[in-house]
């Protein structure tokens, strides 16, 4: 009889442990795909590259720790690091609706004018950082994000501690309740971006920083917060970072109050931050033209760009 | 029962796997220096290169690096004129012998370069490993007046110069380049002003910074030599 009763409750366990290892924490089948692509070995800035790569590579571990969302993750480094590379990567991924895909780039970029965000500088062909972004967004992730530590320039081309895991449930919140795309630079047009091989790239540990504030937070966590906060002018003044962020909240949020927004007019908006401002590093002469800004670098070359962020 | 263990077990296997592989992947990339772009100068811009008068070695190293440390004053450079003061951390980051042909270089020639290294060009059509546009193109600019020569010691020696302990994610693609000569030694200095970087070269060594404080100055004297009409647009 006591042989038969655990006959049939068998299945059962076996059911109870199969899910248990295919959706940890009980919480999501989604998965978190995540491409880095880093200019590890540069000669000049590889050293704070690398810092950048661990402190992301720690993010998604603990994104992935803390959500339950399965890591599908690929870091694009060293001599690997081409367009090929990249967009094949970028392509590739089969992405379910309610995945979130995060694309991170550091390394060396520039202005190819008429749009607000940088191109990366990879040996051979460069790459516009918004054909990532087009080519994902085009795939149908419940949240993106893609972002660049990079010189935004015209031309031709403490942090971040894994182990300040923050809450469990601002994890959640974040990335498993809400839904769009945020796209973000570590500089304006006009503009460098800087780095040392202490912190890494000056964006990335602001951004990460940013980031654990709001992980550590006893509110509601926001992406519009994060964004706002790690828009601050970086290395006196000189770089300012650029992010749009065009997310929602979706359902409830977890364990915490669903209205509770500290940006009420970006709750369901698209707040666009840090629109270009008047100190492009290496234009010689500002001016406006048909919506647009423009300036003339020290060669008299004519740069223009898009006042608010594409 | 084994049926039922069995299967789980699978399944459990395949959930699992993709994560397991992904993390490998990650920890597991290659690192390889990507090479610099080889380009063969074609004769004809050989003969109308501009000859240089020091031959130099191929560069060996990129850029400083190493994190500002506080360290003992260093003794002056020898032979240095008592007008010429140079602060420790540029001291320490050019050295002695790259100052003193800095400080009283008998002559220096101005060049534009063009913005990808090729060191298969012959050393003495071009500046580091950047190969110096011909002659025809303007590739040769005038000699430096004593002035200018004063005004660029100035802007090397002084600390507030550079951005020590930090680096920029932007390209060094040189558009011009001065060549200092004293007796036998020379020094090459390269600017990039598309991302406001100079380097500096020395018997094949090479020594990158920052120059964004000092970037208008630099121009204005980068205009006097070229004046911008005939500058190249290859950054």
């Amino acid at each position: 009889m006591k042989n038969e009763h655990r006959q049939r409750k068998m299945p059962f366990l076996v059911c109870l442990i199969t899910l248990f290892v295919a959706f940890p924490m009980g919480v999501s089948a989604a998965t978190l795909h995540a491409i880095i692509a880093v200019d590890t070995e540069d000669g000049t800035i590889g050293p704070s590259v690398r810092v950048d790569l661990g402190k992301m590579q720690g993010l998604v571990n603990n994104i992935s720790q803390y959500t339950g969302l399965a890591t599908a993750g690929r870091a694009i480094s060293g001599n690997e690091l081409n367009r090929r590379n990249i967009m094949s990567a970028v392509e590739g991924l089969s992405v379910g609706s309610d995945d979130v895909v995060l694309f991170y780039y550091a390394g060396h970029g520039y202005n190819p004018s008429e749009t607000a965000w940088p191109a990366m500088n990879l040996s051979g062909d460069d790459l516009p950082l918004k054909t990532v972004r087009e080519t994902l967004k085009a795939k149908n992730p419940r949240l993106l994000i893609v972002m660049a530590d990079t010189c935004n320039a015209p031309g031709s081309g403490g942090g971040f501690d894994a182990r300040d895991a923050g809450k469990a449930n601002n994890y959640k919140v974040l990335f498993l309740k809400y839904r769009g795309t945020i796209t973000a630079s570590s500089s304006e047009p006009g503009e460098y971006s800087y780095s040392n091989a202490t912190i890494g790239g000056f964006y990335t540990n602001a951004f990460l920083n940013s980031l654990t504030t709001e992980l550590v937070s006893n509110q509601t966590p926001s992406w519009d917060a994060i964004m706002e906060r790690a828009n601050a002018p970086l290395n006196n003044g000189s770089q300012h970072p650029q992010a749009k962020v065009d997310v929602k909240l979706i359902g409830g949020a977890i364990g915490n109050n669903p209205d509770d927004c500290r940006n009420p007019p970006n709750c369901n908006g698209s707040p666009v931050f840090s629109a270009p401002a008047d100190n492009m590093g290496t234009c010689q002469k500002r001016y406006r033209r048909g919506g647009k800004k423009c300036c003339l670098d020290q060669q008299g070359k004519e740069h223009c760009w898009s006042l608010t962020l594409d | 029962m084994k049926k039922w263990l069995l299967s789980a077990l699978s399944l459990s296997l395949l959930t699992v796997l993709p994560t397991v592989v992904c993390v490998a992947e990650t920890a597991d990339n290659a690192k390889v220096a990507p090479p610099a772009s080889t380009k063969a100068p074609s004769p004809a811009s050989l003969e109308k290169t501009a000859p240089l008068v020091n031959a130099k070695a191929a560069p060996l190293t990129s850029r400083d690096n190493e994190e500002t440390t506080p360290v003992e004053t260093p003794e002056p450079c020898e032979g240095m004129p008592q007008t010429v003061k140079v602060e420790h951390r540029v001291q320490e980051f050019l050295t002695c012998e790259v100052i003193q042909v800095l400080a009283q270089p008998g002559s220096v020639e101005s060049f534009r370069v063009k913005p990808d290294p090729d060191p298969s060009w012959p050393e003495k059509n071009r500046l580091g490993d950047y190969p110096i546009i011909g002659e025809a193109e303007g590739g040769k600019g005038r000699n430096l007046t004593d002035a200018e020569v004063k005004d660029l010691q100035k802007l090397f020696f002084a600390e507030s110069s550079y951005h020590f302990g930090m680096e920029k994610r932007c390209r060094f693609r040189p558009d011009t380049g001065l060549h200092f000569v004293k007796g036998n030694q020379s020094v090459d200095v390269l600017f990039s002003f598309s991302c406001d970087l100079w380097l500096f070269v020395h018997k094949g060594k090479e020594k990158l910074e920052d120059f964004d404080p000092v970037h208008k100055k630099l121009l204005t004297l980068r205009n006097a030599l070229f004046p911008p009409e005939t500058s190249t647009d290859e950054n």
